[in-house]
């Protein structure tokens, strides 16, 4: 295939100073590569792969009402309803949001509500328990649209109390905390999903999986799939691509049962402590990792509660500027045992009661300690839950790790 | 590669460097979805699986830019390499991954090569690599279809190659940035950065997938195109 050939178009020298060109203070000049395209016009590279990007958002928006038609039925329904207010066009305002109709509660711009209902259980959890939905807020007068990252602010002091970048790495290196404040109460499967993909995060991070859980999941489907649209037996060998897939099965099924029964241990009992532990034992792991929901969980339930994905998003983007679970130097292969804090009395199968187990001492913890904003929770702060009727569990399933 | 096992040199750390830049940009494509997830196929580099573009034009492009910028990190008159995501029809600046790029000048006098193991430079260059990965946690999604440009800052008196022109910085206004970590081989140092609109607006994600599995979770990049060439498979 002939390739087009690059050369310069007509150049374009900007005001050297003027304010088009930002110069640095050591004098630099920016340059960039251009690239012809069929006509004769400069094309960015993505254009090159984009040039039916029209037919494509028409086609996203029948894959919307597709995925609608699909979900629609029962429970779901509701979400598709749900989503169709919020299409995938491009450069669309979204229109409001069903949540903020119904009024807006202070210092709620850039996250959006779920209703609980009487049984306490959120939207989320009825319609869309298997998703982390993304709405796209824009609430009716709001003026700047809203930001991932923007925390919302409170009416009464107009200021939110969130720690700087700095502040955020200074605290995780030196007390090896990370503390993530959310502006308002979350439900429980919220923080189902909080410790769920905090998991997922940690086993990345800590080099227990080559690539990212879901990436990984995909990616294994797609080979199994693969290998079942031929019609004769093959006998293919353990590592392709250079990797075991056998211990890469493995380990997603380890990972995708621990998630399934954590997820049920959350539907029977509050869970205000995770701990993950690496190597080792589980007295004295190598690496130790708590998520602490003691004072969302004392908070839960009141009132209206903030949408996963928000908070998720604030949650990562926590973690990331802390950096807590980088390392440049590699860490080794090891088995990772989940324990949680539960009621005695839950009733919970899988998951093995350790009455005397202690949380180790001798090992540098890492906490991420999760909580909500008292003040933008609509009411005062919350007395400290008694957690003395809960015990630890401990998963049976080790999640081992594989590279390759 | 021009390095001993008991340092480095000017020209090994140039490639090393430019090398980065190569699998560094590739990753921010893929994860970015502002290419296909099936135009790139999975490599093994620095000990982990990281995807490279297979879509020819794209891949004479990038190498185009490594190769001009190997030359000039070997000279030391480079200064930064910018990835710069924009809306394909506002042009709007989304998302900038700025590497900062320090050299060591004296390196071009002596030719005596740095204690420091590619290995290490390269376990340094791993955990960049994943964090650009693992932004995709908490970075909002790419609802319209976007471009990318690759802006690179060089010394003010540096004569423009042929096939270059000067550019704009692109800058985001109303931004926020994260920084990731930096790695050095000791001759050029390399600080990472992203900016990205604070006006950013989330749209929603259908996560379940359908039977063939044709539709990924929501941390898989998320590409317009790629939607719409698996959007046959939803019957």
């Amino acid at each position: 295939m002939s390739e087009e050939p690059i050369s310069m178009v007509s150049v374009r020298i900007l005001e050297r100073y003027g304010c088009n060109l930002n110069y640095e203070p050591n004098e630099s000049v920016v340059l960039r590569l251009q690239h012809l395209g069929v006509d004769g016009t400069a094309v960015l590279p993505a254009e090159m792969s984009s040039q039916s990007d029209a037919a494509a958002r028409d086609a996203t928006e029948r894959l919307e009402s597709v995925r609608l038609e699909k979900t629609s039925g029962g429970g779901s329904a509701h979400a598709g309803r749900e989503r169709q207010a919020e299409p995938l066009t491009t450069g669309a305002r979204s229109p409001p949001s069903r949540d903020t109709e119904k009024g807006d509660l202070p210092a709620t711009a850039g996250l959006q509500l779920e209703k609980v209902s009487a049984e306490g259980h959120s939207e989320s959890q009825t319609t869309e328990k298997q998703q982390l939905t993304y709405t796209s807020p824009s609430p009716v007068g709001s003026t700047g649209g809203t930001s991932a990252f923007k925390r919302p602010t409170s009416e009464a002091t107009g200021t939110c109390a969130e720690p700087d970048d700095g502040e955020i790495r200074r605290t995780a290196k030196e007390k090896g905390c990370v503390s993530v404040v959310f502006p308002g109460t979350v439900t429980q499967d919220s923080c189902y999903k909080f410790v769920c993909e905090i998991i997922k995060c940690v086993l990345y991070q800590r080099q227990q999986l080559p690539m990212m859980y879901d990436q990984l999941v995909f990616y294994q489907r797609r080979q199994q799939a693969a290998s079942q649209v031929e019609d004769v037996v093959v006998r293919r060998p353990a590592k392709t691509d250079g990797w075991d897939w056998r211990k890469c099965q493995r380990t997603l099924q380890e990972v995708e049962e621990l998630l399934q029964q954590l997820e049920n241990l959350f539907s029977l009992s509050q869970v205000p402590r995770v701990l993950l532990l690496l190597g080792g034992t589980i007295t004295l792991p190598k690496e130790l990792y708590e998520v602490n929901m003691e004072a969302l969980m004392a908070g839960a339930g009141a009132g209206r509660s903030l949408r996963t994905a928000p908070c998720l998003r604030q949650l990562f983007r926590t973690l990331f500027v802390a950096d807590i679970l980088s390392d440049a130097r590699p860490v080794r292969l090891m088995a990772t045992t989940v324990m949680a804090l539960g009621h005695r009395d839950c009733g919970v199968g899988w998951f093995r009661p350790k009455l005397n187990y202690r949380v180790p001492t001798q090992v540098k913890r890492h906490v991420i300690s999760l909580s909500s904003e008292p003040t933008l929770c609509g009411h005062g702060p919350v007395k400290p839950a008694d957690w003395e009727d809960y015990v630890w569990f401990q998963a049976p399933v080790t999640v081992k790790g594989f590279c390759k | 590669m021009s390095s001993t096992l008991k340092g480095i040199t000017l020209k090994g750390s140039a490639e090393l460097v430019a090398e980065f830049f190569s699998f560094g940009i590739n990753s921010i494509l893929y994860q970015r979805g502002i290419y296909p997830p099936e135009t790139f196929t999975r490599v093994t580099q620095y000990d982990m699986s990281l995807y490279l573009t297979v879509d020819p034009k794209l891949k004479t492009y990038l190498n185009s830019v490594v190769s001009q910028l190997k030359e000039w990190l070997f000279d030391c008159t480079v200064q930064k390499l910018v990835v710069v995501i924009s809306c394909l029809e506002t042009n709007e600046v989304l998302e900038r991954w700025q590497f900062d790029i320090e050299c060591d000048k004296s390196a071009k006098e002596s030719s005596a090569p740095r204690e420091k193991s590619i290995k290490s430079i390269q376990e340094e260059i791993r955990s960049v690599i994943r964090q650009i990965t693992a932004t995709v946690t908490f970075l909002p999604l790419l609802e319209t279809a976007c471009a990318f440009d690759l802006l690179v800052y060089t010394d003010k008196d540096l004569v423009v190659p042929e096939k270059w022109e000067e550019s704009g910085p692109q800058m985001i206004i109303d931004s926020e940035e994260v920084r990731l970590r930096s790695f050095t081989t000791t001759i050029h140092k390399v600080n990472s950065m992203l900016s990205m609109c604070s006006r950013a607006v989330y749209v929603p994600v259908p996560l379940a997938p359908c039977p063939c599995f044709c539709f990924p979770p929501f941390s898989l990049p998320q590409s317009v195109l790629w939607v719409f060439q698996h959007s046959t498979c939803c019957k």
